[in-house]
């Protein structure tokens, strides 16, 4: 194809894939891509004026967004009940966090793009459009610029990313889906083991949904020889929240303290004013998540974690044996532990909608209280034969992705897979789509991030 | 010279390429799936895998026969155990493998009948079902005669069950069926289809796994779920249909297909088998048996266009499985077989209720043992000789084929 045609067909391909789910809102897509191309270009002209330029253009983002996202939350608050039918185009927070990265950076003095369909397209490219990861406009427009010719090597790259991702997603997120599911349908009824083993559950199905999205997106991304950025880089393996954060969900955590946290004044005013924008970062980012109040208490916690680990750092810095203690292996591996616990605690209140029950969940994992739920003498309850067979499964699964974390988190590391000759690389991706096509469920649930 | 080094890069390359590997490996999996059928050696209760479809081996061998067979034997299993215990009986109890009942195509001893009686060359095709309604046994006839197999004879055989069957699928969405819609050959894309049924079906075509993926999910599902003593799911753990341990030697005994044995009588537990028979006879389906006999009717007159002699037997089976059915319901639905026959101007010949069959002639309710079964045939054959008709038809069909083939 000639190359004047690549990206105008790229863009049609995108907008007809995001047409695929609701056609009528390809117009917003492409009003907000107008929108903010002009207004881009205005605020690289704007002089004097460049602040108002560059605030009034955040707050229409911003104004959009919210009226999507958080009509419903506002209605609810000032009355229990009100509600309005508004429904969440697809992808629109991380569009819009990527236009607001755009505006940013101009009003950080870069160069607006000049090209409205590299523009469009930088919004629209269809392996990110819904769920990420977020972009940067610097990185993207050089490789839409670069000469891109369809090469076997893109794909010896991109479909084992693409197979890899879908195994995690339908393999694993989604068996993992039906074992939490079942649990959380009546929290009450189980003891504190039962509660963390769900907990660990969905620790493990919100991280192959999502990375599983990743994979296949920068598969996907990668056929047309693009590179996208990675998005998680085994989170379970972080020694304290703050490196949880460099793992997790790594193009929100970036764009959140590029975009969010410097721009609040970071941690350049002393170490009150540090802890408020760590704080206030955090929540607005459990808020981008949801219009709900467990998002709002999941950043809070994070929040709070993060600044509780700040203060320990500082803290530990002036007790050398303890210090040394933490930097041991055995110091290495607790440390680990008590990261991926507490991200753990911060998962109940991200999957649990309703608070007063997350609360109760919570309360009861770190009480330990009860500690068996016995229905019959020396049985948890979870493991009563009447219950399916999935239960055993599951926590013969979680078990061993407890146990795999971190060898293959090393063979990860080392990129054992990636160095591998292509044959053995070969065999695993046929083993996996078999097992994939075997074993998934009859139906799968979207995509968590798809609701965000 | 100068062209070597760079095939040599391209294969290098090419070797080097993990979709090609991948590609590769996948077609391999695919052609070992094909030739082996491995889901045959396993035998799960309420599961029957692609690879064990009975009907797929008898079509094919039949369409792939040298020697295209000049009976079609057509009905439920009944008549397809009847053939398999003449057969085996009559060639001296040989050590078959059990699950070759459903495979058996011969009818070799009523060829044998054939011969001795009316001295004709006979080759019977047994194609009796599992479960075979009558709107089923018409369709895989249509599928035969769609193949250009136009057989002399046609022998149906019947039973109450093939007309009123309250738990059988209804027309149209039996195992029959959807096994020839399955099997159609062209790709049905469509742009008023979602996207997810055109791949779908553009997979189900291009690779053999994905059709047979629930086969095998649910064979290790089962495997897993007997192993653990546990239901498969939420719904079978409620309402207590969860696997027990013991159905697992179920499985090994299938892998090991042993070979066949006379069953005793009542083996498969007449009471058992009585109690199903219930549910499926009662209460009495008048609109079922009333579509069933449409079916019939448009089987005879298929038979009848293309010049084939179609001959219906009722088998017979146990009088407790009879004795079911009130005497008005069975003087109804053999009287509309019998008129339904004769509209057709074909020979019915009612054995059902045959007084020369003991209760231990039947493995269960209505399954014939060994040598009921040659009796079953004598009988048939007797009750052919009775009708003077019969064997000059027989003598003019076999003569046409022959003239036919000395034309040629």
């Amino acid at each position: 194809m000639p190359k004047t045609w690549r990206m105008p067909m790229l863009l049609a391909a995108s907008y007809y894939f995001y047409m695929s789910w609701m056609p009528a809102f390809i117009l917003l897509i492409i009003g907000m891509t107008l929108f903010n191309w002009l207004w881009g270009n205005l605020l690289a002209k704007a002089g004097e004026q460049k602040k108002l330029f560059f605030a009034l253009g955040i707050a229409a983002n911003l104004l959009c967004l919210g009226f999507f996202k958080y009509t419903n939350l506002l209605l609810d608050s000032i009355a229990s009940g009100w509600h309005a039918d508004i429904i969440l185009p697809l992808g629109i927070s991380f569009f819009t966090f990527e236009f607001i990265h755009y505006l940013f950076e101009i009003y950080r003095g870069n160069k607006p793009m000049k090209s409205l369909v590299l523009f469009a397209l930088f919004a629209a490219f269809f392996p990110t459009q819904i769920a990420g990861p977020i972009k940067r406009y610097p990185d993207f427009q050089a490789q839409m610029l670069a000469e891109t010719k369809l090469r076997l090597s893109h794909f010896d790259e991109g479909i084992p990313l693409i197979i890899i991702g879908m195994a995690k997603k339908l393999l694993l997120a989604d068996n993992l889906a039906t074992f939490v599911q079942m649990g959380l349908a009546d929290p009450h009824v189980y003891g504190a083991p039962e509660l963390w083993l769900f907990a660990y559950a969905f620790a493990f199905q919100i991280y192959f949904d999502f990375s599983g999205y990743t994979d296949i997106g920068r598969g996907s991304a990668m056929l047309f020889g693009y590179h996208i950025p990675i998005n998680f880089n085994m989170p379970y393996i972080a020694r304290n929240i703050a490196d949880f954060w460099h793992r997790w969900h790594i193009s929100l955590s970036t764009w959140l303290r590029d975009y969010l946290f410097i721009p609040l004044g970071g941690s350049r005013n002393g170490r009150l004013a540090t802890h408020r924008n760590l704080f206030l970062t955090m929540a607005l980012g459990g808020l981008w998540h949801g219009a709900s109040w467990n998002f709002l208490v999941w950043g809070i916690y994070h929040g709070l974690a993060l600044i509780l680990h700040k203060e320990f750092t500082l803290w530990k810095e002036t007790k050398v044996a303890l210090k040394q203690a933490l930097a041991s292996k055995l110091g290495n591996l607790l440390s680990i532990l008590l990261t991926f616990h507490a991200v753990c605690i911060g998962w109940v209140f991200f999957r649990v909608q309703d608070i007063n029950q997350a609360f109760f969940i919570v309360k009861r994992m770190l009480t330990f209280s009860p500690l068996m739920t016995k229905l019959e003498a020396g049985h948890l309850l979870i493991l009563k034969p009447e219950l399916p067979v999935i239960v055993p499964v599951v926590i013969a699964m979680v078990a061993f992705l407890l146990a795999a974390n971190l060898p293959v988190s090393f063979a990860s590391e080392r990129g054992w897979f990636r160095k591998a000759p292509a044959p053995l690389k070969a065999v695993f991706c046929t083993l996996l789509i078999l097992c994939m096509i075997t074993f998934m469920p009859d139906k799968n649930p979207p995509f968590i991030y798809f609701q965000f | 010279m100068e062209e070597t080094p760079k095939k040599q890069s391209l294969i290098r390359r090419l070797c080097g390429s993990t979709l090609l590997w991948i590609v590769l490996f996948l077609i391999a999996f695919d052609c070992f799936l094909i030739s082996v059928r491995p889901l045959q050696y396993v035998q799960v209760r309420g599961l029957l895998t692609a690879d064990q479809e009975p009907l797929n081996d008898k079509l094919e061998s039949l369409y792939s026969a040298i020697n295209k067979p000049n009976m079609i034997i057509l009905g439920s299993s009944l008549p397809m155990h009847a053939c398999f215990e003449a057969d085996w009986l009559a060639a001296n109890k040989p050590q078959w493998p059990t699950n070759y009942i459903s495979r058996h195509t011969g009818s070799e001893y009523l060829n044998s009948l054939f011969s001795k009686n009316f001295a004709q060359p006979i080759h019977g095709y047994n194609l009796g079902m599992p479960a075979c309604m009558i709107s089923d046994s018409e369709e895989i006839f249509k599928d035969v005669l769609a193949h250009k197999i136009k057989p002399k004879i046609l022998l149906i055989t019947v039973a109450p069950r093939d007309f009123i069957d309250n738990m059988a699928q209804p027309v149209g969405n039996s195992r029959y069926s959807r096994f020839f819609a399955d099997r159609r050959d062209g790709l049905n894309l469509s742009l008023a289809k979602k996207a997810e049924e055109n791949t779908e079906e553009l997979l189900n075509h291009a690779w053999r796994f994905f059709k047979v993926r629930a086969d095998y999910s649910r064979t290790i599902e089962f495997i897993v779920c007997s192993s653990l003593g546990r239901a498969s799911n939420i719904f079978n753990a409620a309402t207590g249909r969860g696997y027990k341990r013991d159905q697992l030697s179920e499985i090994t005994q299938g892998m090991t297909t042993a070979p066949y044995q006379d069953p005793e009588p009542g083996t498969r537990s007449a009471s058992d088998d009585l109690v199903v028979y219930r549910k499926r006879y009662l209460p009495f389906n008048e609109k079922r048996l009333s579509t069933e006999l449409n079916h019939l009717n448009a089987l005879l007159a298929m038979a009848r266009q293309n010049n084939i002699l179609p001959i219906v037997v009722s088998m017979p089976i146990h009088p407790q499985n009879l004795a079911l059915l009130s005497n008005l319901e069975q003087d109804k639905t053999f009287a509309s077989i019998a008129q339904v026959c004769a509209d057709n101007n074909t020979r019915f010949i009612n054995l059902s209720d045959s007084n020369n069959y003991a209760n231990n002639d039947f493995s269960d309710s209505v399954h014939l043992r060994s040598q009921a079964s040659k009796r079953f045939f004598d009988e048939l054959i007797s009750a052919l000789e009775t009708d003077s008709t019969f064997s000059p038809q027989l003598s003019q069909l076999c003569s046409n084929n022959s003239k036919r083939i000395a034309s040629k």
